[in-house]
C-alpha cells in the first residue's frame, strides 16, 4: 500500500512541476498577495489530490484544468472579501520572477505563448481590455465592472464580449478552427 | 442566419467569471437549452484558457510541492485503480505539453 501511494504521491509531484508556476503566477497576479496567492494554490491542488486525477478530458489540457481550479479559487477568495485591498500585483512590483535558469524547449514555447496572448489582449480597444481584464484578473463581477466604469451593464457586456471575439480570431484563425 | 440569441452577450461574463452564483445558475441552465450560447462558449473558451498564460511568472515558494497530507476522498480510493491511472494520466497526458 505504502509503494502504491508513492507511486501516486510521484505523479501529484509531476503534475505539481508542471503546473505549479503557472497556477501561482496567476493566483498572485489575481489577489496582489503572496500568502493569499499560495493558499489558493494549495486549496487548488488540494482539490487535485482530493479527486485523484478525475477530470473531463473533453474540456482540454491538464493545463487548462489546473488554472480553470485556480482561478475559480481566486475569484472565490476575493469575493469573500479576503483581499482588502483589491490593487492587484501589477502595482507591487514583484520580486521573484522565474529567471531564464531553466531554458527547455517547453519553457521557451510558453514565453512565446504569453507574448502571443498578452500582444492579443495589448491589441484590443481599451474600454474592452478593461473590461476584460477586471472582470478575469480582478475577479469583479459584472455589475461591479459596471459601476466602476459608469456605464451600463449591457455595455459591460458587450465590451467583453467583442474583446474576447477579437482575441480569438487573433489567437485561433477560423481557418485553424480544430475538429 | 439565425437570429442571435439575447442571452448571447452574457457568454463572455460566464466564460471571464463575472456573474455572481445566482446569474451563473440561471444562465447554465439556459445554456442547457440553447444551441448556439454553447457553440459560443465552446469557440470563445479557446481566449478564457489562454488568458491566464498572460500573466508575469511569479515562482511559487517550495513549500507548496509538498503532498497533501490528507488522504485522496473516499469515493476516489473506492475507485483506487482509477485514482492511480488518473494521477499517472494527469502527469504524463497533457496534450499541451506535447505542441
Amino acid at each position: 500500500m505504502q509503494l502504491v501511494q508513492r507511486a501516486e504521491a510521484s505523479a501529484f509531484e509531476v503534475i505539481y512541476d508542471r503546473h505549479a508556476g503557472a497556477a501561482f503566477s496567476l493566483a498572485y497576479r489575481m489577489c496582489g498577495a503572496r500568502q493569499l496567492a499560495e493558499d489558493i494554490v494549495q486549496e487548488a491542488f488540494l482539490s487535485i489530490w482530493r479527486s485523484g486525477g478525475r477530470y473531463d478530458r473533453r474540456r482540454g489540457s491538464v493545463r487548462t484544468w489546473v488554472l480553470g481550479i485556480t482561478h475559480h479559487r481566486a475569484i472565490d477568495a476575493l469575493r469573500r472579501g479576503v483581499v482588502q485591498d483589491r490593487h492587484r500585483a501589477s502595482d507591487e512590483g514583484i520580486e521573484e520572477r522565474f529567471e531564464a535558469e531553466e531554458r527547455t524547449d517547453r519553457e521557451v514555447a510558453r514565453r512565446e505563448e504569453a507574448l502571443e496572448v498578452r500582444g492579443a489582449l495589448d491589441g484590443l480597444p481599451a474600454e474592452q481590455r478593461r473590461a476584460i481584464e477586471l472582470a478575469y484578473y480582478g475577479g469583479f463581477t459584472q455589475s461591479e465592472i459596471a459601476e466602476m466604469l459608469g456605464v451600463p451593464i449591457g455595455t459591460v457586456k458587450g465590451r467583453m464580449r467583442l474583446g474576447m471575439e477579437k482575441m480569438r480570431d487573433r489567437l485561433e484563425p477560423p481557418a485553424e478552427v480544430l475538429p | 442566419m439565425s437570429e442571435r440569441c439575447q442571452h448571447a452577450d452574457t457568454v463572455a461574463a460566464y466564460l471571464l467569471g463575472a456573474l455572481v452564483d445566482a446569474e451563473r445558475t440561471q444562465f447554465e441552465a439556459h445554456l442547457a437549452g440553447c444551441a448556439q450560447c454553447r457553440e459560443d462558449v465552446a469557440t470563445l473558451r479557446v481566449v478564457t484558457e489562454a488568458l491566464p498564460l498572460a500573466v508575469e511568472p511569479v515562482a511559487p515558494p517550495p513549500q507548496l510541492r509538498e503532498v497533501p497530507d490528507v488522504e485522496p476522498s473516499r469515493s476516489a480510493l473506492q475507485v483506487g485503480p482509477a485514482f492511480r491511472a488518473g494521477m499517472s494520466d494527469l502527469a504524463l497526458g497533457d496534450p499541451s505539453a506535447r505542441r
